[in-house]
């Protein structure tokens, strides 16, 4: 089933065109990885479907579906709370873990004491910090390591229970051990979410994802299972682009 | 060689500049203290002036609470405002004309002499609203002289919040209202208390624009915001010009520098704490 679908799709910031005439249909519970080299457009893609374009200066033509739904449609608070999006370097409040935890489910009216402790240590299950960090709640969440931080970013999204979570190279600023952490906590959230990941790091892309979609200046230029982008490309951009990164 | 002795005479410069600097503020504060200490007891703090002509004897408390009250009246018309325009100009205002144009005239209004902010309160308050001299007069013209001070340091706090996390928030769908007053605000807290602080500082050593607004040469301590009031700086300016009494000025500028360094002592360990905190 086809969570997202996105059609004729053109992204500009006032007379640059980003992204150019982009189709995909994105599927439910699977994880989709967009490549591409830098600047081709894989971020203003991930920005545009939960409308985080708007506060960016950038506008879009073009129809985006949201279960079914033009995503124009919902309330974009909503939308945002469905979507969630995580980005590349860290940006946790400098607040304690708890407060970070608690920051959106307070604004969705949840007041209850338990509850919210309910919500925190789920959370903390889910992206694999439970073990680590439960002693220290009420530490400064800036001041937990970079993976940590990033994971615990990924928990402040599911926070509001999205359906949806998009990250924006969520690895590039962190070591391989915690790369691997964070590639293992997503192939396990993907049973529940659907996910989007924007990378530069092709065997990521590889390691992780369903379906891998290329992209070169603002087009798309494949979109198919991972597997057949990565074994066997049918257009020669792509073929070279991943040579090229590999050679 | 040339560099070098470039160099070192640089190096003297700054550095004779410095302990000048250094120098004068310590001989100040020292004279004055000197001067002052003598006269600061128990009844000096905590009672009116008195003695013919007035203000020879007694004490200053009346001033003390007067100069108290207008800056605090000061600081809530000013923070209110300033930190209002601040949030505007940062996060609602999406046309750089008018952005500049705000800009332009806060420039402006920082650079008004003070003494014209008292007669533009005279005018303005004491006569055409008919609020009187009183503390409210005095304290919405100190306002208006500290708001583009409060207005500038708030905007530069409020701009270099990292705007990721100010993304973030809004990622996760929440209204900009929620992440102002829940996120944004408890950030700043410190540098915007601190900046209230200093603001404060300045308008509790204002003369000039209390001289017709606000302050009489007797009054008590006041019983409502329209009741006229004495403060410090005036008082002391009536103790030096009319050679009232060379002591109980050294004495009233000695309490004024106090009440403005436990103020600046304030501002720094907030400034710290939030250092700490980061």
């Amino acid at each position: 089933m086809n969570i997202l679908e996105i059609n004729n799709l053109n992204v500009s910031y006032g007379s640059k065109q980003v992204i150019k005439n982009l189709s995909m249909n994105i599927e439910k519970n699977k994880i989709t990885a967009v490549i591409g080299p830098s600047g081709c457009g894989k971020s203003t893609l991930l920005t545009t479907l939960n409308l985080m374009i708007a506060e960016n200066g950038g506008s879009f033509t073009g129809e985006i579906l949201f279960k079914g739904k033009d995503i124009l449609s919902y309330e974009i608070d909503y939308l945002r709370r469905m979507i969630g999006i995580v980005f590349q370097k860290p940006t946790p409040f400098p607040f304690s873990i708890y407060k970070n935890l608690t920051y959106a489910p307070k604004y969705y009216g949840i007041k209850d004491k338990n509850r919210l402790n309910e919500i925190v240590e789920n959370t903390l299950k889910r992206v694999g910090l439970y073990d680590e960090i439960n002693k220290d709640l009420n530490m400064l969440a800036t001041k937990l390591s970079g993976g940590q931080q990033q994971r615990l970013c990924i928990g402040r999204a599911l926070t509001v229970e999205p359906e949806i979570l998009l990250l924006d190279e969520p690895c590039s600023a962190l070591d391989r051990k915690n790369t691997a952490n964070i590639e293992e906590m997503l192939l396990e959230l993907s049973k529940d979410y659907t996910i989007v990941v924007v990378t530069h790091n092709l065997s990521q892309a590889k390691r992780i994802s369903d379906y891998t979609a290329f992209i070169l200046d603002g087009e798309l230029i494949e979109y198919d299972t991972t597997e057949n982008v990565f074994n066997n490309p049918k257009d020669d951009r792509t073929r070279e682009y991943i040579k090229g990164i590999y050679g | 060689m040339r560099e070098k002795l470039k160099d070192s005479v640089f190096k003297i410069w700054i550095g004779l500049s410095t302990s000048l600097v250094f120098i004068v503020v310590v001989y100040i504060f020292l004279y004055i203290f000197i001067n002052g200490a003598g006269s600061i007891n128990g009844e000096f703090l905590f009672s009116a002036p008195k003695g013919m002509p007035i203000g020879s004897e007694g004490g200053i408390f009346p001033a003390i609470v007067g100069s108290l009250l207008l800056m605090v009246i000061a600081c809530a018309f000013a923070s209110i405002l300033a930190i209002s325009t601040a949030i505007y100009l940062v996060f609602y205002c999406t046309s750089e004309k008018v952005k500049r144009l705000i800009h332009l005239i806060i420039q402006c209004m920082s650079g008004v002499p003070s003494i014209i902010l008292g007669l533009f309160g005279y005018t303005l308050l004491v006569l055409h609203l008919g609020f009187g001299r009183s503390l409210i007069s005095g304290g919405i013209t100190l306002g208006v002289m500290i708001f583009p001070y409060i207005q500038v340091r708030v905007e530069k706090t409020l701009i270099e919040v990292d705007k990721a996390v100010i993304t973030s928030s809004y990622a996760l769908g929440v209204s900009k209202v929620y992440t102002l007053f829940k996120l944004i605000f408890p950030m700043c807290k410190f540098d915007i208390v601190s900046a209230i602080t200093l603001a404060g500082g300045f308008a509790i050593g204002a003369a000039a624009p209390v001289i017709l607004t606000a302050a009489v040469i007797f009054a008590p301590v006041p019983e409502s915001i329209f009741s006229p009031v004495m403060a410090l700086p005036f008082h002391l300016y009536i103790l030096t010009g009319e050679g009232i009494s060379l002591e109980k000025a050294y004495g009233t500028a000695l309490v004024l520098m106090l009440i403005l360094l436990v103020i600046n002592i304030i501002s720094v360990i907030l400034n710290f704490t939030r250092k700490e905190h980061e």
